[in-house]
């Protein structure tokens, strides 16, 4: 696993956890712009293999903001809408995409 | 290898390191601790003449009173500091050889200094539509659920919902985060017609050049808070996954097919295409993502969309793209979306309705065209920097063309498609703006053309004309861009007086401004109901005439009604031509002289009258 991957990874598993809990704004700030903004599109071109650092970039705030928007958007029509629902089901997507190569590093 | 097409090799396959030593126009010769002293010269030249500019900028006192809005109100070290800046650029490009790091550093500190000087010079977000787009993901927070019976923003509220789980999330001051949207949406801009340059040409030169002249270029008020500024960039992401990973070419020629088969040779042509890129997997991928963002695309704005679908078409037809079922799969989301989210929209108002060109053009241009002779002369530097841009990208088309005797159709066709669009749609008199802010990338792209170096050449000669119209364009920008400083930054009597206008207000009650330059709606977006006297009463405003529409209005209102009026709006009115002088003073001293409205909030700036309220039981 490079570092890329490690960090959506635990990005996706441990965000969601410090999210719900009642931590001060300078915690909370950053660590939903790793979620909501880099990890799941960092994770999209992690995967895809795409190696040119612009495209990354973009990938990684656009991508996210995508998914964040497909997620908030989804939860607003079904009135289902709130943190831990946001958190937990954009770090869905990270986790999904580095599981596979992390499970298969791990038995390999 | 790859096969590229740079103006300045030509069409021939090349290693990149080839591309990067011919491209660059400089010899393998000179020492290392040269180069490095060159690069640290710039470095520091760029970031001396950027803080002075920042330091210009941030002592700047609101408001702006000029009619020519910021330009006139900036200090002459912001100007040295922007001549500096472009100069540190025009000896990078002149260098050849350039660190990407240099570049991308003195990219970063010019789109600070043109989309981020409101951000250096007041702490509260500029444009009424930015605040408004604030309340929208509030409304969406307070009720839990998207109500499309709202306003149209509820049938495509895709950017609302991801902007209020960002502040839900992240504990976000909304205010905060619409204050450094201009700045994150020029980044993510430039690095996005980076990415597009990119993909159609390997010279970096020709990259970095491209995203210079677009940002120069772009007065196009589009990069607050809002849809379509998201749409935008993930507009120029899409693109550069199309040209580049899902990209495809013939592989026969079209003419000759077409000879040898008729009508029929089109297919023949179009069949034999070969992708551009051969990693299966890579192609997967950057259909999927396409796929993703197009349907976020879809979910948040009407119009990047329609752009997007207009492209993909070209595409397939010609056949660059390398997957023709992108266009139906984008096309049966598109018609998903409208008959279910927007369908509450749609009962009443089509997409697209085809106009007339005089009707196009009294809507897109002759409305704007009005107002103090400042502000006529910000609407002609408006229309002669757009002019320029677009003519500098002919000759540099033109340059290209003959040079390299490539016909990449690809650049021409993503220019081209934006303004076929216009007399497809009104949309409010903007469709111009937007279809240019589409078209822009690639006459940049073209426009930078005109200043690389010929084939025998070693350095930019065109270095000093470069600097010069690059100077001038950042001038022309702020001019254009900013040039409703006067009434679209807001003082901080101004939101105060909005504060003040929300504690006061019962829910239900109408609100009234003179015109739409207000900080408002940021908060209890459907609590209450919103006018305007420019859109009330015909224009130019007749304070009498206004006065009865409006108090009708507010005795016909259960919860009553206030009214603010501020400076922005009392500028507004003037600098747009859309009252005579005094019509406000006019107006206040009717509220409070017929004793139906008392004066219950003033500031410097914002003033409140309160409809009395026992009034309206009154004959």
């Amino acid at each position: 696993m490079n570092a890329l991957s490690r960090f959506t990874l635990g990005t996706g598993l441990i965000a969601p956890l410090l999210l719900m809990l009642p931590l001060p704004g300078l915690v909370h700030v950053p660590v939903a712009i790793a979620l909501l903004g880099v990890a799941p599109g960092l994770a999209m071109a992690s995967k895809a293999r795409i190696d040119d650092v612009i495209v990354v970039i973009l990938l990684a705030v656009l991508g996210s903001a995508a998914v964040t928007i497909a997620v908030a958007t989804t939860l607003l029509y079904l009135q289902l809408f709130s943190v831990g629902a946001v958190a937990l089901l954009v770090a869905i997507v990270p986790v999904a995409l580095e599981a596979r190569g992390a499970i298969w590093g791990f038995a390999g | 290898m790859t096969e590229v097409w740079a103006p300045e090799l030509g069409n021939v396959d090349v290693d990149d390191q080839e591309v990067a030593r011919r491209t660059s126009g400089i010899s393998r010769s000179r020492s290392p601790r040269a180069q490095f002293a060159a690069r640290t010269l710039i470095a520091g030249l760029g970031a001396a003449a950027t803080a002075l500019a920042v330091y210009g900028a941030v002592h700047v006192t609101m408001p702006v009173t000029s009619d020519y809005g910021l330009v006139a109100a900036l200090p002459t070290t912001y100007w040295i500091g922007l001549a500096g800046l472009n100069t540190a650029f025009g000896l990078a490009i002149w260098r050849g050889r350039q660190s990407s790091v240099l570049m991308a550093m003195l990219v970063a500190m010019l789109v600070l200094l043109l989309y981020g000087a409101p951000s250096l010079i007041d702490t509260s977000p500029r444009l009424e539509v930015a605040w408004r787009h604030l309340g929208i993901a509030d409304q969406l927070l307070a009720s839990g659920r998207i109500d499309p019976r709202i306003d149209a923003y509820f049938s495509w509220p895709g950017f609302f919902a991801g902007i209020a789980a960002f502040i839900d999330v992240g504990d976000l001051t909304p205010r905060v985060l619409a204050l450094v949207a201009p700045l994150l949406n020029g980044l993510l801009w430039v690095l996005g017609v980076g990415a597009v340059a990119r993909s159609l040409t390997p010279s970096r030169q020709h990259m970095w050049l491209t995203m210079w002249l677009f940002v120069v270029s772009n007065w196009l008020d589009q990069d607050y808070l809002s849809p379509q500024a998201f749409g935008f960039a993930s507009y120029l992401l899409v693109m550069t996954l199309l040209l580049r990973y899902l990209g495809a070419r013939p592989t026969i020629g079209l003419s000759s097919s077409l000879r040898l088969d008729g009508i029929r040779g089109w297919s023949t042509w179009w069949r034999s295409r070969t992708p551009d890129e051969h990693d299966p997997r890579l192609r997967v991928s950057a259909f999927l993502i396409t796929v993703l963002l197009s349907g976020v695309m879809l979910a948040s704005h009407q119009l990047t969309p329609i752009m997007l679908i207009a492209a993909v078409t070209a595409l397939v037809v010609t056949g660059r793209l390398w997957s023709p079922h992108l266009l139906w799969v984008l096309m049966l989301m598109a018609a998903l979306w409208l008959t279910t989210g927007a369908s509450s929209y749609l009962d009443g108002h089509p997409v697209l309705f085809v106009q007339s060109l005089g009707e196009s053009a009294a809507a897109n241009v002759q409305q704007r065209i009005a107002g103090t002779p400042g502000h006529l002369r910000v609407v002609q530097v408006r229309t002669a920097l757009t002019a320029v841009i677009f003519v500098l990208a002919v000759l540099g088309w033109l340059r290209v063309t003959v040079r390299s005797r490539i016909r990449d159709i690809r650049p021409v066709m993503l220019l081209a498609i934006p303004m076929f669009m216009v007399p497809l749609q009104s949309y409010g008199g903007e469709m111009l703006m937007r279809a240019t802010l589409f078209s822009l990338p690639f006459a940049a792209f073209y426009a930078a053309g005109l200043f690389l170096p010929g084939p025998a050449e070693r350095r930019v000669r065109a270095a000093p004309a470069l600097v010069l119209l690059t100077t001038l364009s950042g001038v022309a920008v702020i001019t254009g861009h900013y040039g409703n400083a006067a009434y679209d930054m807001f003082t901080r009597g101004e939101v105060q007086g909005v504060t003040e206008l929300y504690r006061i207000a019962p829910r239900g009650a109408v609100l009234i401004s003179a015109t739409h330059s207000t900080p408002w709606k940021s908060q209890q977006y459907n609590g209450f109901k919103y006018g305007t006297l420019t859109d009330m009463c015909q224009r130019p405003l007749n304070p009498d005439k206004c006065y009865t529409v409006m108090r009708n209005r507010a005795f016909h209102t259960p919860a009553g009604a206030l009214v603010l009026f501020t400076r922005g709006q009392t500028e507004s009115l003037r600098i747009r031509g859309d009252a005579g002088e005094g019509a406000v003073e006019r107006m206040e001293r009717l509220l409070v002289g017929r004793g139906e409205a008392r004066l219950v909030y003033r500031n410097r700036d914002a003033q409140i009258y309160q409809f009395q309220p026992w009034y309206k039981e009154s004959p």
